[in-house]
C-alpha cells in the first residue's frame, strides 16, 4: 500500500512538473501511458496510473462478466483486474507471462486492466486531441476521451471514468453501486 | 485580540458530545437503579448524575449551546439540592430526572445535529424541575437565576471584555488603596503580579508603605507587610480594577475611589519633602514609602543615578498602551536602588519576555528589606526539593484514535499472511533446513498470533456502551404505548470489537421496539392472563463459540403464529395450505415485505422489517433465530463474531479455486453414501443425515468452476448452519486445513459477489474468497430470482467458453 | 519562558481546551483525570501552576487542594479552580481550601491566559 503511493507520487510528481512549465507557456500538455491490445494502441491518463505489473494468477470471482478476470492480491489490496480486449468485444485474452496489468485509480478505487504490452510515455498538447467519431464502429467507442495521431499511429484515450461507471460492468448485480 | 487565532472550538466539539453520551449513559444507568429504590439513595450516585450533568453543562457553555446550558442548569440545579438533602429523592422525582436526562439527551443530539429544539421539547420538563426546586430551596433559586445570567454573559463574543470593564473612551484617575493582610501570600497570591496587571489597565503610579515592616529577627517569610496607593490613569472602569484584585478581594482591604484634583500631588509633596535620601524614609505620618515606577523608565532613571520624581502624568499617553517610545520620553520618579534592582532583574527579564508586544510593565523594584519576601523564592525553594521523585505519569488509559488502531490491525493483519507465506514457502526446503527453521517458524506463528490477538484486544469494548441506550428506548416506547415494561440487562460488560459494538445499537433498537410493540401485552391483557402488571424483557450478552450472543426475550405473548401465518400468505409469501413448522412460522417474520404490524406503527418504525435487520446481522457474519411459546413470551438470540478484521476458516478447494468457509458456519463436513443422496422432484438434491434431509450446494455449479468433482459421494460436503437454523451442504472437493484469515473487503475494489462475502489472502500470495453460505443459500434455492440469474450467467460462461475455449 | 501546568478535570473535553491553549501559549501541560489521579500524574514533581475542576469523581477539586497545600512541594503552588459556579459561595470555599484564584467556565482561550498571567510570574 505504502509502496502503491510511492509510486503513484512519483508519477504524479512527473506529470505536474510538465504540466507546472505549461501554465507559464500557455499551453497544455497532456501525458498519457500507451499500450496496445492487438494492433490497437491506447492511452490511459498517466494520472490515473499507479502501478505496471506483469502478469500473474488471480481468482476468479464468480458470476461475473467474462471481461472481469478476477482479483490479485496488491501488497494486500483486492484488486479486480478486467480483460480490455474482452471488454471491447476482442475475445477473451489467452494470457502469457508477456502480458501486463496496468493498475490504475478510477475514483476511490484500485482497478487493474488487462493488456498486451505497454509501449511508451506520451506528451501531447492538448489541442491535439481529436474527438471520437460518432460514426467509427468501434465498439470502444462509448469509453474514450478522444484521438491522438503520434508519428501516423492512432492511439485512443481512454476514459477510465466512463470504463468502470458504465452499469455493465456489473451486471445481474446492483448496477447502481457502480464504480466511481 | 487573541494571538490564538488557530484556537477553534469544533476541534473539540467531537470529544465533548462523546463525552456527553458517556456521562449521560452513566447518569442513566444510575438513575434506573435509584428508581428501583430511591429511599436508599447512594449519595455517590446523585453525586455522580450531578457531575454529569454539570460537565455537560460547562462543556456546553464552551460552545455556546445556550438551550443545553440553559436546561443543564436546571436540572443540575435539582440534582445539587438532592445531593445536599434539601430536596427528597423519591420515585416521582427519580422518573421526572429520567425525562430530564431525556431530554438533556435530545438537547445534546440537537447541538450535535446543529440545531435548537423547538421549546415544547424541554419546556415542560424544565418548568417541572423547576418547581420541585424552588420547593426545595426558594433562596438558591434566586441565586441561581443570577448565575445563569452570568453564563449567559460569559458565553458572549468577547467575554475579556468582562474583565475588562471594555474601554469606553473617558479617562480617569482613580486611587487605589491596597491593603492586605499578612497571610496574603499564603496561596500564591502575589502583590507583583496585581500591580502588572494594573499597569495593563493605564498609566500607573505607585507608592509602596513599609510602615509596617517588623524588625528582621519579627520577619515572618511567607508573610506580607506593605501596602500600596495606586494612581492609574486608565478609561476602564471601576470594576475592572476591581477585578484585577478579584483573587485577593478577602484577603486585603480595598479602596478604589476616583481621584480628585491634586490628590497625586498633595501625596507626593507629602512624602516628597522627606525623600532626598535613598531607602525608605518616615514621613510626617508616621508612613514610609517607595515608589516604583515604569521599567522603561528605568534607564532615565539610572542616568539619573537614583530617583526622581514624576512631572505628574498630565503629559501620558492617552492610549492606555504605550509604546516603548513614549514611556521612555516618559518622566519617572521613584525610589532607586541599584542593588535591589540586580536582585530582580532575572524575573523582570522572564515577564518582559512573556508579554513583550502589548502590555506595558510595571516594575516594582522590591526594597532590600522586602527581597526576603519575594514570593517568587519562596515559591521556588520549597518546591526544587521534592522534584526529582520521578514525576512519572501514571495514566491507566488513553484514547486512540481509532484509524491508527485500524493501521495497526492492518499491519498485523499483513504480518499474519507474511508468516503464513514464508512457512508455506519453507515447506519446499530441503529437510535439513526445514528442521532448522522449524522451531522458529512455530515462535512466529506463536507471536504473531499473541500480536494479533493483542491489537485485537485493543479494539474491543464492552456492549454496555449500547445496551446503555436501551433503558432509554424502553422507557420512552413504554410510555408511548402505556404499556409496563422493566428492562433487565445482564452482561454489559461482554467484549467486542469496536465496530461491532457500533452495529449492534440499530438492530437491538429494532427487536426492542419489536418486542414492545408486538410481544408485550397491555397491563389489562396481561392481569387477565395472571401475569405481573409489569413486563420484562431481558437484554444479555455472553460470549460463546468465539462469538457473542445477546440474547432479547420478553415475556409477552408470544407469536401469533396464526396471524403471522395469514399476513405471510395473503403477501403471497407463503402458498396457500402449505405446512409449516410452528418454527418456521416463526422464521416468517424474517422475510423481506412481511410486517405484522396491522399498519406501520411510529414504534416498530419505518417500514423497516426483521429482514433488513437479519441482513444487517448477516452482513456482519451474524446470525439471528426467533423462538417463541405462546403466551409465555418471544425470544430473538444474534451471534456475532467479536471481530470483522479476522476469522477461523476452513480452507476447501474445488478444483483450482479455493475458498474459505467461516469455521463459526460449520456444523461437520461429511463424505456421503451413494444411497444417502436424493435427487429432487424440483431440480437439485438433498443428502440424508442422521434423520435430517439437507439441501447440497454444488459450489462448482454455483460459482460455474469448471473440472470440479461432480459425484458427492467422492466429494466432501460440508454441513453448515444456516441463518435460520437450518442447514445446507455445500460440496467441494477437498478440505486443505483450518487458518485464521484476514478479512479483505472486495468491495473497496469491486463490487459484492453473491455468495461471497470477503475475500483474504492465504500463504501462497493469492486472494481466496471467503464464502457467504446464507448468501449460497439464496442462490439456490427459494428465490427464483437469484436462480434464474446464476443460470443466465452460466449460460454466459458456456458460451464464453465455446467462444473462446 | 513556557510554565508547566498541571491540568485536572474529569471532563476530557475540559482538559483538552484547557491543554490546547496553554499549550499554543508556549505551556507544558500534564493532566489529570480526578483529584487521585492528579496526585498520582504529579508524583511531587515541580510544577509551576495548577488548574483543577471542582466536581470530580474519587477525590475532588477542593480536596485536592488541601492536599496539595499540604505537601510543602505546592505550599506556595499557584492553584485555579475551574468553576462553573459564578457565586461567591463556590470562590469562597474554593479560597478557604486554599485556591489562589478561580476561572469561570466556559472560558475562552484569551480569558484563561489573562487568568494564568495574573497568578504567574
Amino acid at each position: 500500500m505504502a509502496d502503491t503511493n510511492q509510486n503513484s507520487l512519483a508519477v504524479a510528481n512527473g506529470a505536474l512538473d510538465v504540466q507546472g512549465e505549461d501554465s507559464a507557456g500557455n499551453v497544455e500538455y497532456l501525458q498519457f501511458v500507451t499500450f496496445t491490445i492487438g494492433s490497437e494502441e491506447y492511452g490511459v491518463d498517466i494520472m490515473s496510473v499507479r502501478e505496471i505489473k506483469g502478469w500473474s494468477e488471480t481468482t476468479m470471482l464468480p458470476n461475473t462478466p467474462e471481461y472481469m478476470r478476477g482479483v490479485l492480491n496488491l501488497r494486500g489490496l483486492i484488486v479486480p483486474i478486467f480483460d480490455l480486449r474482452c471488454r471491447f468485444g476482442g475475445g477473451f485474452t489467452e494470457v502469457t507471462n508477456l502480458h501486463v496489468v496496468i493498475i490504475i485509480t478510477v475514483g476511490e478505487r484500485f482497478v487493474g486492466i488487462l493488456v498486451d504490452a505497454v509501449s511508451d510515455i506520451l506528451t501531447i498538447e492538448a489541442d491535439e486531441v481529436r474527438g471520437v467519431p460518432k460514426m467509427e464502429r468501434r465498439v470502444d467507442n462509448e469509453f474514450l476521451s478522444g484521438l491522438v495521431t503520434v508519428e501516423e499511429r492512432m492511439v485512443a484515450l481512454l476514459d477510465a471514468a466512463k470504463l468502470f461507471n458504465s452499469k455493465d460492468i456489473d451486471q445481474g448485480q446492483e448496477a447502481g453501486k457502480a464504480l466511481q | 485580540m487573541s494571538d490564538l487565532g488557530d484556537f477553534n472550538l469544533d476541534q473539540f466539539k467531537a470529544t465533548y458530545f462523546e463525552e456527553c453520551n458517556e456521562l449521560l449513559a452513566d447518569a442513566e444507568t444510575r438513575l434506573m437503579s435509584l428508581q428501583q429504590s430511591p429511599e436508599s439513595a447512594e449519595p455517590e450516585d446523585l453525586h455522580a448524575i450531578f457531575r454529569a450533568v454539570h460537565s455537560v453543562k460547562g462543556g456546553g457553555g464552551a460552545f455556546n449551546f445556550d438551550q443545553l446550558v440553559h436546561f443543564a442548569h436546571i436540572y443540575e440545579a435539582l440534582l445539587d439540592s438532592m445531593r445536599e438533602g434539601k430536596a427528597a429523592v423519591t420515585e416521582e422525582v427519580v422518573d421526572l430526572l429520567l425525562s430530564a436526562n431525556d431530554v438533556l439527551n435530545n438537547l445534546i443530539q440537537a447541538a450535535q445535529d446543529g440545531e435548537d429544539l423547538p421549546e415544547e421539547a424541554w419546556a415542560d420538563v424544565a418548568v417541572e424541575l423547576e418547581a420541585l426546586q424552588s420547593g426545595a430551596a426558594v433562596e438558591d433559586d434566586e441565586e441561581n437565576d443570577e448565575n445563569d445570567d452570568e453564563i449567559v454573559d460569559l458565553t458572549g463574543d468577547d467575554p475579556a471584555d468582562v474583565l475588562t470593564d471594555g474601554g469606553n473612551g473617558t479617562e480617569k484617575i482613580w486611587k487605589i488603596e491596597f491593603s492586605p493582610e499578612p497571610h496574603l501570600l499564603q496561596y500564591a497570591n502575589e502583590p507583583l503580579l496585581l500591580i502588572r496587571e494594573l499597569k495593563t489597565l493605564g498609566s500607573l503610579n505607585t507608592f509602596i508603605f513599609t510602615d509596617k515592616l517588623p524588625m528582621f529577627g519579627d520577619l515572618k517569610h511567607d508573610d506580607i507587610y506593605f501596602s500600596w496607593i495606586f494612581f492609574l490613569r486608565t478609561d476602564k472602569g471601576q470594576q475592572a480594577i476591581e477585578e484585577v484584585f478579584e483573587f485577593v478581594e478577602f484577603d486585603c482591604t480595598l479602596t478604589v475611589t476616583e481621584a480628585h484634583e491634586g490628590d497625586f500631588e498633595r501625596l507626593v509633596e507629602a512624602l516628597g519633602g522627606t525623600a532626598s535620601n535613598a531607602g525608605s524614609i518616615e514621613a510626617d505620618e508616621g508612613v514610609s514609602w517607595g515608589l516604583f515606577v515604569d521599567e522603561k523608565s528605568k534607564d532615565e532613571i539610572e542616568s539619573a543615578q537614583g530617583w526622581g520624581l514624576f512631572d505628574d502624568d498630565e503629559d501620558t499617553s492617552d492610549d492606555p498602551v504605550k509604546s516603548k517610545d513614549d514611556i521612555e520620553t516618559e518622566q519617572g520618579w521613584g525610589l532607586f536602588d541599584d542593588e535591589v534592582e540586580k536582585e530582580v532583574s532575572p524575573a523582570e527579564d522572564t515577564t518582559s519576555n512573556k508579554s513583550s508586544t502589548k502590555t506595558v510593565e510595571t516594575k516594582p523594584t522590591v526594597p532590600a528589606k522586602a527581597k526576603l519576601t519575594t514570593p517568587t523564592e519562596a515559591k521556588k525553594a520549597p518546591a526544587a526539593k521534592p522534584a526529582s521523585g520521578g514525576g512519572a505519569a501514571k495514566i491507566s488509559s488513553i484514547r486512540v484514535d481509532l484509524d491508527r488502531v485500524d493501521r495497526l490491525v492492518n499491519m498485523v493483519g499483513e504480518l499474519v499472511i507474511t508468516q503464513a507465506m514464508l512457512q508455506q514457502q519453507s515447506s519446499g526446503m530441503p529437510i535439513e533446513y526445514a528442521q532448522m527453521m522449524k522451531q522458529g517458524f512455530d515462535d512466529l506463528a506463536m507471536h504473531t498470533r499473541e500480536l494479533q490477538d493483542s491489537v485485537m484486544a485493543i479494539r474491543m469494548q464492552p456492549v454496555k456502551s449500547v445496551f446503555a441506550r436501551m433503558p432509554r428506548l424502553v422507557r420512552e416506547l413504554s410510555g408511548k404505548l402505556g404499556k409496563k415494561v422493566d428492562l433487565v440487562t445482564s452482561g454489559e460488560n461482554t467484549e467486542v470489537d469496536k465496530t461491532v459494538v457500533e452495529l449492534l445499537a440499530d438492530p437491538l433498537t429494532h427487536m426492542i421496539r419489536n418486542s414492545l410493540d408486538h410481544g408485550i401485552e397491555t397491563e389489562d391483557e396481561r392481569l387477565e392472563v395472571g401475569k405481573t402488571p409489569r413486563a420484562t424483557v431481558h437484554l444479555s450478552a455472553e460470549h460463546r463459540g468465539g462469538r457473542i450472543q445477546i440474547d432479547i426475550a420478553d415475556d409477552g405473548r408470544g407469536i401469533n403464529r396464526e396471524r403471522v401465518l395469514g399476513k405471510a400468505i395473503e403477501k403471497g409469501l407463503v402458498p396457500e395450505n402449505h405446512q409449516l413448522s410452528p418454527e418456521e412460522v416463526d422464521e416468517l417474520i424474517f422475510m423481506p415485505g412481511f410486517s405484522t404490524a396491522e399498519e406501520v406503527t411510529d414504534v416498530s418504525g419505518r417500514g423497516v422489517g426483521m429482514d433488513v435487520v437479519r441482513r444487517n446481522i448477516s452482513n456482519l457474519g451474524g446470525r439471528i433465530s426467533v423462538s417463541s411459546v405462546p403466551g409465555k413470551g418471544t425470544k430473538f438470540n444474534m451471534s456475532l463474531p467479536l471481530t470483522l478484521a479476522v476469522l477461523d476458516g476452513m480452507v476447501t478447494a474445488v478444483a483450482d479455486e479455493k475458498y474459505v468457509i467461516p469455521l463459526t458456519a460449520i456444523v461437520e463436513s461429511i463424505r456421503p453414501e451413494k444411497e444417502d443422496i436424493h435427487r429432487l422432484a424440483t431440480g437439485g438434491e438433498v443428502v440424508f443425515v442422521r434423520g435430517e434431509y439437507i439441501r447440497l450446494i454444488y459450489l462448482h455449479d454455483v460459482f460455474g468452476i469448471k473440472g470440479a468433482s461432480e459425484d458427492p459421494s467422492k466429494a466432501l460436503v460440508v454441513l453448515v448452519e444456516l441463518d435460520g437454523g437450518g442447514h445446507a451442504g455445500i460440496v467441494v472437493d477437498d478440505l486443505l486445513g483450518q487458518q485464521q484469515v484476514v478479512i479483505k473487503s472486495l468491495e473497496d475494489n469491486y463490487d459484492p459477489v453473491p455468495g461471497v462475502s470477503a475475500a483474504t489472502i492465504l500463504g501462497n500470495g493469492l486472494v481466496a474468497l471467503i464464502l457467504d453460505v446464507d448468501g449460497l443459500t439464496e442462490m439456490t434455492h427459494g428465490r427464483g430470482a437469484s436462480r434464474r440469474n446464476v443460470q443466465s450467467e452460466k449460460d454466459l460462461l458456456v458460451q464464453s467458453e465455446q467462444k473462446y475455449g | 519562558m513556557g510554565l508547566k501546568v498541571l491540568a485536572v478535570d474529569d471532563s476530557k473535553t475540559m482538559r483538552d481546551m484547557v491543554s490546547f491553549t496553554l499549550r499554543n501559549a508556549g505551556h507544558e501541560v500534564i493532566e489529570g483525570n480526578d483529584g487521585q489521579h492528579a496526585l498520582s500524574v504529579l508524583g511531587g514533581q515541580n510544577v509551576d501552576l495548577i488548574i483543577t475542576d471542582v466536581n470530580m469523581p474519587n477525590m475532588d477539586g477542593l480536596t485536592l487542594i488541601r492536599e496539595l497545600r499540604g505537601m510543602p512541594a505546592y505550599k506556595s503552588t499557584p492553584i485555579l479552580v475551574l468553576t462553573t459556579e459564578a457565586d461567591g459561595a463556590k470562590k469562597n470555599e474554593g479560597r478557604a481550601a486554599g485556591a489562589t484564584g478561580w476561572i469561570v467556565k466556559p472560558f475562552n482561550p484569551d480569558k484563561l491566559l489573562q487568568v494564568v498571567a495574573k497568578v504567574c510570574p
